[in-house]
């Protein structure tokens, strides 16, 4: 099991449990979870998956790939911090069962 | 580099390989070999070797690299016959990303909401016709009702209405050319009847969107803003993309879906007592309502049903197989799958792994309640939707409507199996064999009514929004 607790833009907190083959981002948007757009259905196209990583988890998550920062890199509109990642790129395994994301109150325009 | 195969399993004959046990059976084969092998094995098809990888981990290999050293694009050759080599996964990835883009924000969870209504009327529409008591068969009776949910929402309501039936028939001679096993240039008939049921429902679709762009909808539905959408830069798109994404979507959404309604209904008519828990579940939440005042909110709050339909994705997988190629040699655990090779995930033999799961033969709904100690919830253990960034763009859509389906039968009957469930023969989508019969009965509903809007986002856990 991989409990993901999401802060959503307006503050509040989700906790969703993923115990099928899901992303963050699958996992978000399955359960309703504000703020998490993913318009192109987690193909690192669109970046409208975009969110931060609470600093504790964010080596046990690990660095994005280099297309994935590539794609970070170029988000306009948006603040990208050292712990910004694309959720759809987040595959989730036991190791991340009590992660912290936070979701940014904006996603970038397309 | 090992260069040690996946070990192989016994059986199969030169040439063939193991094609004739997997074309009359394919998931005892694919049993056998976890019973024999493991979690790792390979068998033979007509020279090309499969590797199937079995269990949570491998799951999760299997979808991290899909795209990296798996490929989907050429893993399903029958995918290319029934649409267009320019089409969706096989086309070059701009355009797949274009396309998906188009068809993505269409079937997020939130948007379902305007499908509910859809989804209720085409269920009530299917007590209208069978009245108040008598016998139906489940795929022949569930299955045209899963069309015209997917033929109403996506299509239009009149489309469905004018053509009925004849359009289900003409999709079941489309959906033949789904061929796992024989090469698809053997002019087998149901390859060409699928050929010919395709050139068809181009034509009859052709017809209807040039009806459509004569005549817009408004306020536009799904059809319309299809045919009005157009690609992130502007360009409109070519109509027989239109065409393709729109046969893709009923397609896709018709072939499993039936299935799986289809083995939840049998399946909770197996096993009283949680039939019982979902009857619970539904007055609490509709009250003594015959289904038509069910609207997202109410399907939302359906906990058990969403458990209930999990347990049955976990032992009747539709999708039984999930295919990918080898983009190059790879080494796991040991062994090597060579570039090109076939490499396979068998949610039919994971879901009753006793490594993942606690008497992995009982239909027991509550495993995936993650609120109890002993929830049986590994991450990557369920996988009937697949998984990872190719997971099924339709699951929410799929769940939202075998929710609805199944509420509205049970709040509407009793019901009893008459014959053995078992699934079908052959290497096809895994539905239930026919004739698979239910006896109904219209049961007498009270006039309570059902939980307030309210009431429901508080037992859902969600706070209201105003």
């Amino acid at each position: 099991m991989a409990k993901v607790t999401y802060i959503q833009p307006d503050g509040t907190p989700r906790t969703c449990v993923n115990f099928e083959g899901m992303t963050v981002m699958h996992l978000a948007v399955g359960n309703l979870v504000d703020g998490i757009d993913a318009n192109c259905g987690g193909m690192m196209q669109c970046g409208t998956c975009h969110v931060y990583i609470a600093s504790e988890w964010a080596d046990r998550v690990g660095p994005p790939s280099s297309d994935e920062r590539a794609m970070l890199e170029g988000l306009e509109g948006v603040e990208v911090r050292p712990t910004s990642r694309l959720s759809c790129q987040i595959q989730l395994g036991e190791e991340l069962d009590g992660l912290v994301i936070e979701v940014p109150t904006e996603q970038p325009g397309i | 580099m090992s260069t040690a195969t996946l070990p192989p399993i016994d059986g199969g004959t030169p040439v063939l390989g193991h094609l004739l046990p997997f074309f009359r059976d394919p998931v005892s084969v694919l049993r056998q070999g976890y019973q024999s092998r493991g979690k790792l094995f390979s068998f033979n098809i007509l020279g090309r070797t499969m590797n199937v990888m079995l269990g949570p981990e491998h799951n999760r290999f299997f979808f991290e690299e899909t795209d990296k050293l798996l490929s989907i694009r050429e893993s399903m050759p029958f995918f290319l016959k029934m649409f267009s080599p320019d089409f969706y996964s096989f086309a070059e990835m701009d355009e797949y990303l274009r396309q998906r883009a188009v068809i993505m924000p269409r079937f997020k969870a939130a948007a379902m909401k305007q499908y509910v209504g859809v989804m209720v009327e085409e269920s009530l529409n299917l007590v209208n016709r069978l009245g108040s008591e008598g016998e139906f068969d489940l795929i022949p009776t569930l299955g045209p009702v899963v069309m015209d949910i997917a033929a109403h929402s996506f299509m239009g309501k009149e489309f469905h209405e004018k053509l009925g039936h004849e359009f289900f028939e003409l999709f079941r001679e489309f959906s033949g050319g789904m061929e796992f096993v024989l090469p698809l240039w053997l002019p087998t008939p149901k390859m060409v009847k699928s050929q010919r049921a395709k050139r068809k429902l181009h034509a009859i679709l052709q017809g209807w969107i040039e009806k459509r762009r004569a005549a817009p909808l408004d306020p536009p539905d799904f059809f319309q803003g299809m045919i009005e959408s157009k690609y992130p830069d502007g360009r409109p798109i070519p109509d027989e993309l239109i065409r393709h994404l729109i046969l893709l979507l009923v397609w896709a959404g018709h072939e499993t879906t039936a299935g799986q309604v289809s083995w939840a209904l049998a399946d909770i008519l197996q096993n009283a007592d949680y039939e019982t828990v979902l009857r619970d579940e539904l007055r609490l939440v509709l009250g003594g309502d015959d289904g038509s005042s069910l609207g997202w909110e109410q399907a939302v709050a359906m906990q058990k049903m969403d458990l209930a339909l999990r347990e049955t994705e976990r032992l009747h997988p539709v999708a039984f197989i999930l295919s990918r190629k080898a983009s190059t040699d790879i080494e796991r655990e040991g062994y090597t799958i060579r570039k090109g090779d076939f490499v396979l995930l068998a949610p039919s033999v994971t879901h009753r792994m006793t490594e993942t799961w606690i008497e992995p033969d009982r239909y027991n709904p509550e495993r995936f309640n993650a609120e109890r100690v002993d929830a049986q919830i590994e991450s990557n253990s369920l996988v009937g939707f697949g998984g990872g960034v190719h997971r099924c763009a339709g699951v929410n859509f799929a769940r939202m409507e075998m929710k609805i389906i199944l509420a509205v039968l049970l709040q509407n009957y009793e019901m009893e199996l008459l014959d053995e469930v078992r699934p079908i023969a052959g290497a096809g989508t895994y539905w239930p064999a026919q004739p698979c019969r239910v006896r109904y009965r219209k049961r007498a509903r009270n006039s309570e009514a059902g939980a307030s809007v309210a009431e429901l986002a508080t037992a859902a856990g969600c706070p209201v929004n105003h």
